[in-house]
């Protein structure tokens, strides 16, 4: 990770709402940070999950007009468990019940909602950590073909009229962060609003020099954060998080339904983390 | 700021009356009368001719007065119909002359019909159309135009407001709470006395135009005794009834001895009233009036005076009622002889009214581009007064409570709030935005003061000033202000790309400019385009100054002059430059969709050349026949006006400053000028339909955007985004620019998304907006934006402890939310 001018590396943002009404006090722009180490089905924005920007694919959105230029197998990988496989999933074929075994590591969980709800098996059975383990195997090997194509779409998917396939996700340094805010400083500041960060997890993956500018030092704006807590650096900073007073309240009941599964997974965490640290400086 | 409903004990609402008059007023079929055509055709027959123009309007309106069918209804407080009976809209042939083809259709037509039997019809046929033939004003302007005005007018590159209806947009001050008739009278005949016929050489025209107002002031004062005399009648007729009720009793007939004790206190009741009426009418419009109902029954006569006289546009607007009234309000609460009940009573009265008045159906052109068929009262509460000071009172409140409860289709409702204005006031207004029917709309004081101001009138009449019907903003009561007509600012580029040639029409409409495809820059685009908008807008002021002196010569307006200063010390006519200010406004509209066209096109064929002119020219003659994936493309890749994109917003402002360019400061005939404005009412329907597919990815024929919003579903970036991009545009360089943002209920739902909004309307306001809106959308919205969610991109709906736009969602998210949404209206 190389240190930037004002001593802070970029963060992964994947989206920056403003006039954002429901995220604390006042007018705010919300900044949601990419990466999350929790795979909750009801999950609003699974495409937050992946701590790197992303090329997403919407098939709804698709009018298949190969302005992109890849081949349709390989469109058809990007969304394997969304067609064939899903259905399989599903059972549609032999009419038997089935359950999934998945750690949820994919981008086609949510856009099936349907198809997790009726697992409802599903949650339950990844309890323990060995079978999560045992398919982090497999869920990284689908990881490496969406990046194998990466290539091959990283100079079309701009040209995507529909923006069916678009990228998620851009590293902001903290100076356009800035920028972005500063658009809206005149009715954050009328309106008693400020800055929301969000995610993903915004703690997640997060250095200590990067919460600087979540506690919003630089802007002097009113910052919030939501967050379930589920960072090592909660524990590591706890100064950084009583700061942020409304930020523990507003997410408390977030906070107990996630207790057990926070304290259960506390050491996979850690892992998890490095993980994303020793993939990221690759 | 607090959320308490102010007035707990008014919460019941509308009481029996209003309730019964707004039932009625609902009920009531428009009709179309021909009482007022019969009377002025009968009397251009007998006296055209033998008299000046001034003073033969005068005459004629004395004469519809006298003789026009008196209407008082059962639970009327306050009295006076324009037509026989409540919307009954009478013609006005000396301006359009319907054909009978016109009233079958009217007759027969769907939607918005006006009702006329086949005798009027042939009455019509017979009696008024034939005299008329030939002499309409209509007919005069028709027969005047030339050849390139007519062939881009029936192109639709503008309208023209003009041609068929006087100018309407008037608003009053309050002189008339101070001086009756009477008292008006006798300043006409000491200004006649003072006349100096030896050297001054408009002496003798000044002469017959004050005596032409001394008659008028005569006309008014004769309408109102007819109905004193009517009520009066009524209230003997209605004695004479209880006498035979009491002999009835006396002589047992009458067993129910409560249903006579409670029907006689109600007739006794009503007698009492109709004799208050009888007496208000005496003492009004003749006099100054000296309490709460005197004056709104003032204000309603004035009102029947001007839209009997000729039909304006947006008819009449009583202006900032709330501190005209708020005198008579505070002396009667003060000595009890008025609660804050009866003054609500008697509002409600007058707001009911101001439903009863359809529009005069229009015709031709006007008719398609106008969805309107009722005229425009916008009443106007908050804002500022004369010195400058917040003039939010009580009677803002009862007035927003009165919109509230009624929720008629008229009047409007706009807050006015200014810097100083009372957060609470923004607040009550925004409860009753939340109720979703469209209005109060805001406006800022702050920033049309600058505008008034800019065009040359003194800072006090800026203050005095407000808005009239849409958007535009004048001195009330000081300014005669015409809009003229809107600008099809999208339709100039299709002329533009087409060399000149109008591809709907096939016909060359424009200047040659060249062939867009040999274009070798943007600045090359732009100033053909930039070319050809100056020739339009000289095309149409060269007519619209035509028009004025036809009102002028044919058509003045000798009641309304009565009203607006300084036409009685200059002894001129409103149409004639009588007025203290005179201004002619020309509307452009489509900001959004130009700025849009220019933004593709610079961006994509003359800077990143992904497309080539001719492709896209090509493409938007098929309207996009297989160009669906460069359409898209567009849509989704170009910087659209709305989203706080310089780029986009940069273009936005040069367009914008280039029309002011063109169109400020051109002298119109009345020793004014002409100036711009910015809005677009349901015009932008019409002109798009009349315009092919554009660069935007706007398919043909559907509507371009409305007043200076950004285009449908350009915007992506939330309102904060756009009310920034339209901060950029200096506002005050105008006579009003327009924005409508579209919300959803349920993110107005809380206290505290309420105040959210006041602060983003604060904002606005701050950075120079002139006017915001709001659409609190309902479900058959949002099942369009699922049809056809191109058109909705800026659809923001509340999900759940978020807000998203609803174009983002999955299908079956939108019809959770639509289900959601069906629920609370139930």
């Amino acid at each position: 990770m190389k240190p930037f001018e004002n001593g802070c590396s970029p963060l992964t943002v994947f989206d920056i709402k403003r006039y954002a009404i429901n995220d604390g006090p006042g007018i705010r722009t919300t900044i949601f940070l990419k990466g999350c180490p929790l795979r909750c089905v009801w999950c609003h924005n699974p495409e937050s999950w992946l701590p790197k920007p992303e090329i997403l694919f919407k098939q709804q959105k698709c009018i298949g007009c190969n302005t992109c230029g890849i081949h349709p197998h390989q469109r058809e990988m990007l969304t394997r468990m969304t067609n064939d496989e899903s259905r399989f999933a599903r059972n549609d074929e032999c009419e038997l019940p089935s359950n999934l075994e998945s750690d949820s590591y994919s981008s086609s969980v949510t856009r099936h909602s349907s198809f997790v709800t009726r697992h409802s098996s599903f949650v339950t059975r990844h309890s323990s950590f060995d079978i999560r383990h045992s398919s982090f195997d497999i869920r990284h090997s689908s990881f490496d073909i969406r990046h194998s194509s990466f290539d091959i779409r990283h100079s079309s998917f701009k040209d995507c009229p529909t923006l069916a396939l678009e990228m998620c996700g851009r590293d902001y340094t903290v100076e356009e962060l800035l920028a972005e805010i500063e658009k809206e400083r005149d009715i954050m500041i009328d309106s008693g609003g400020g800055v929301t960060i969000s995610g993903g997890e915004p703690l997640f993956g997060m250095t200590h020099d990067q919460s600087r500018f979540a506690r919003n030092d630089e802007c002097a704006l009113s910052s919030d954060m939501e967050s379930d807590s589920y960072s090592s650096l909660v524990t590591r900073h706890s100064s950084f998080v009583t700061r942020h007073s409304s930020f523990v309240i507003r997410h408390s009941s977030f906070v107990i339904r996630h207790s057990s599964f926070v304290i259960r997974h506390s050491s996979f965490v850690i892992r998890h983390s490095s993980f994303v640290i020793s993939y990221s400086s690759s | 700021m607090n959320f308490t409903i102010k007035h707990p004990e008014n919460e019941g609402g509308m009481n029996e009356r209003i309730r019964r008059l707004r039932q009625q007023n609902f009920d009531t079929p428009t009709t179309l009368s021909i009482e007022r055509a019969l009377i002025e055709t009968e009397f251009y027959k007998q006296n055209y001719g033998t008299m000046s123009t001034p003073v033969l309007r005068a005459k004629n309106f004395y004469e519809i007065c006298k003789r026009k069918s008196i209407y008082i209804g059962e639970d009327e407080l306050i009295v006076g119909e324009r037509g026989p009976k409540p919307k009954a809209v009478p013609t006005f042939p000396e301006l359009t002359c319907h054909s009978v083809e016109d009233l079958h259709t009217l007759n027969s037509r769907q939607l918005q019909p006006y009702t006329i039997s086949q005798e009027d019809i042939d009455t019509y046929e017979r009696e008024v159309i034939p005299y008329w033939k030939g002499k309409t004003q209509r007919e005069r302007i028709f027969n005047h135009v030339s050849k390139e005005w007519e062939e881009a007018y029936h192109a639709g590159v503008f309208t023209e407001f003009m041609e068929q209806r006087a100018a309407g947009h008037t608003a009053m001050d309050g002189k008339m709470y101070g001086e009756g008739l009477l008292d008006v009278k006798a300043r006409i005949e000491k200004r006649i006395a003072e006349l100096d016929y030896i050297n001054d050489p408009e002496a003798t025209d000044k002469q017959q135009e004050l005596e032409a107002m001394a008659i008028s002031c005569d006309a008014a004062i004769l309408f109102a005794e007819r109905h004193a005399e009517l009520a009066e009648k009524m209230a003997e007729e209605l004695e004479r009834e209880m006498t035979n009720d009491e002999s009835r009793f006396a002589r047992n007939d009458e067993c129910d001895n409560s249903s006579f004790v409670t029907r006689h206190s109600s007739l006794e009741y009503r007698v009492l009233e109709l004799r208050k009426i009888a007496d208000v009418c005496r003492w009004v419009p003749a006099h100054a009036p000296r309490d709460m109902w005197e004056a709104i029954q003032m204000y309603w006569f004035v009102h029947l005076g001007t839209v009997t006289e000729l039909n304006g546009w947006d008819s009449m607007n009583p202006g900032h009622i709330d501190q005209h009234l708020w005198p008579f309000y505070e002396k009667g609460v003060k000595d009890g002889t008025l609660t804050r009940d009866q003054a609500k009573e008697l509002l409600s009265c007058l707001w009911i009214k101001f439903n009863n008045q359809p529009a005069p159906p229009k015709v031709g052109v006007t008719a398609l581009e106008s969805g309107t068929y009722n005229d425009f009262t916008n009443i106007n509460i908050g804002g500022v007064d004369r010195e400058g000071n917040s003039a939010a009172n009580e009677l803002s409140y009862i007035i927003l409570e009165i919109q509230e409860e009624l929720h008629e289709l008229q009047p409007g409702l706009s807050i006015h709030i200014a810097e100083n204005t009372p957060d609470e006031f923004l607040l009550e207004g925004i409860k009753v935005i939340r109720q979703g029917h469209g209005y109060p709309s805001i406006f800022n004081p702050d920033t049309y003061i600058k505008e008034l101001v800019r065009e040359g009138k003194s800072l006090e009449d800026a203050r005095e000033g407000g808005c009239s019907g849409c958007i535009e903003v004048g001195a009330f009561g000081k300014e005669a202000y015409l809009l003229t007509g809107y600008l099809n600012t999208p339709k100039i580029l299709e002329i533009t790309l087409n060399n000149g040639i109008d591809p709907e029409t096939g016909k060359k409409l424009g200047l040659e400019t060249g062939d867009p495809r040999e274009f070798k820059s943007y600045e090359e685009l732009y100033d053909a385009w930039h070319k050809q908008m100056v020739y339009f807008v000289n095309l149409k002021l060269s007519v619209n100054n035509y028009i004025e002196r036809m009102f002028s010569l044919y058509a003045p307006a000798t009641f309304l002059s009565l009203y607006i200063d300084d036409c009685i010390e200059k002894g001129k006519d409103y149409y004639s430059g009588g007025a203290r200010y005179n201004t002619t406004y020309i509307q452009c509209t489509g900001l959004g969709t130009i700025t849009d066209c220019f933004s593709t096109l610079k961006k994509h064929v003359f800077e990143d050349k992904r497309y080539t002119m001719d492709e896209v020219l090509q493409a938007c003659a098929k309207n996009w026949g297989g160009g669906e994936a460069m359409r898209l493309y567009i849509r989704n890749h170009t910087p659209f006006f709305g989203n706080d994109d310089p780029y986009a917003d940069e273009i936005a402002v040069r367009v914008y400053d280039d029309l002011v360019k063109a169109i400020e400061g051109r002298p119109n005939t009345r020793g004014g000028k002409t100036q711009l404005n910015m809005l677009s009412t349901t015009c932008h329907n019409y002109f798009g339909s009349v315009c092919g597919a554009t660069p935007n990815g706007r398919y043909a024929h559907f509507a371009i955007s409305d007043g200076t919003s950004p285009s449908h579903g350009s915007d992506t970036h939330g309102p904060t985004a756009v009310i920034k991009s339209l901060g950029k545009l200096d506002q005050t360089k105008s006579g009003g620019t327009l924005l409508n943002v579209r919300f959803t209920p349920a993110l107005l739902r809380r206290d505290e998304d309420m105040k959210k909004l006041g602060y983003l309307i604060r904002t606005y306001f701050k950075f120079g907006g002139h006017h915001i809106q709001f659409n609190i959308v309902d479900t058959a919205t949002l099942l369009d934006a699922q049809k056809h969610p191109d058109q909705y991109r800026d659809l923001l709906v509340r999900v759940a402890g978020y807000s998203d736009y609803f174009n983002d969602m999955t299908e079956q998210l939108q019809n959770e939310i639509i289900a959601r949404t069906e629920n609370e209206a139930v």
